[in-house]
């Protein structure tokens, strides 16, 4: 990813996580009475399932890919880096894995999972 | 705006008195940039949207005027809940119409256990059912609004 392109193509991904976590979160049906409970009244997940649509059809081809996979295999698609690490295989990264200037998005090369850096 | 922190044990709220905007998204602005200027999250724009998008799904505003945002993103840098109060109220769409008076964030990471964030949200809004506790919550003495927020706990 370089340069602008870069950034709004990581912020599609890292909305598409969001919508993922939500509809994971939302479409479960001991949740959704637990927050019922709560006072709250949460409605009908189609909204988001459409808006994943939308986020998937925006999103270049080869970072949908790659998170379709990671989200196949992990269930979580993106994860955070700490102190060079993955945190999701715990891998310590090498220097050459860093994203470029501009960048916040690398995919791990030992677990396939997409890193965020910001 | 007036502000005041407050950090020592764990499960602390941070306090944010006094959210001086009477719309939903300004006050979601507000709560965002609070909880960045603390390093509590790393994009607040991000957290705005994202707020905003689980409130389509699920509103915030629990009636008796107050709103429990809550949610669990990448951009959350820990978890956290902060509490806020707005004297003149927030036109929230609340159920009923009433203003909302008292807002109580409840923030996590994406990778948090949803369990334990869930409990942080049914606490929240355990902690604002009775009015005698609401009105403590947003007292004007820091140890009175921490003792009510931990009761129960």
């Amino acid at each position: 990813m370089k340069g602008s392109a870069a950034v709004d193509e990581a912020t599609l991904v890292l909305e598409l996580l969001d919508v993922d976590g939500l509809l994971d979160e939302l479409s479960t049906d001991a949740v959704r009475q637990r927050l019922r409970r709560a006072g709250f009244a949460p409605g009908p997940v189609e909204p988001l399932e459409r808006e994943r649509a939308r986020l998937l059809d925006s999103v270049g081809r080869r970072w949908s890919q790659h998170y379709l996979r990671a989200r196949q295999r992990y269930g979580r698609a993106v994860v955070r880096v700490r102190e060079r690490v993955c945190v999701g295989c715990f891998i310590t990264l090498p220097t050459s894995a860093s994203p470029g200037p501009g960048e916040v998005l690398t995919v791990c090369e030992s677990c396939g999972r997409i890193l965020y850096w910001g | 705006m007036s502000t005041e922190l407050i950090t020592s044990a764990l499960d602390t709220p941070l306090f944010h008195l006094d959210l001086k905007h009477r719309r939903r998204e300004n006050a979601l602005t507000d709560l965002a940039a609070f909880a960045h200027a603390r390093g509590l999250v790393r994009d607040p724009e991000r957290l705005h949207d994202a707020l905003l998008r689980r409130e389509r799904v699920v509103s915030f505003a629990v009636g008796r005027g107050v709103a429990i945002p809550h949610l669990r993103s990448l951009v959350v840098s820990a978890p956290h809940v902060l509490i806020a109060r707005a004297k003149k109220g927030i036109d929230w769409k609340a159920p009923g119409g009433q203003p909302v008076t008292l807002v109580i964030a409840v923030l996590a990471p994406h990778d948090h256990p949803l369990e334990s964030f869930l409990e942080r949200v049914e606490h929240a809004a355990e902690a604002t059912r009775l009015v005698k506790r609401r009105l403590r919550l947003m007292s004007d003495d820091p140890a009175v609004r921490l003792a009510a927020w931990r009761e129960g706990a």
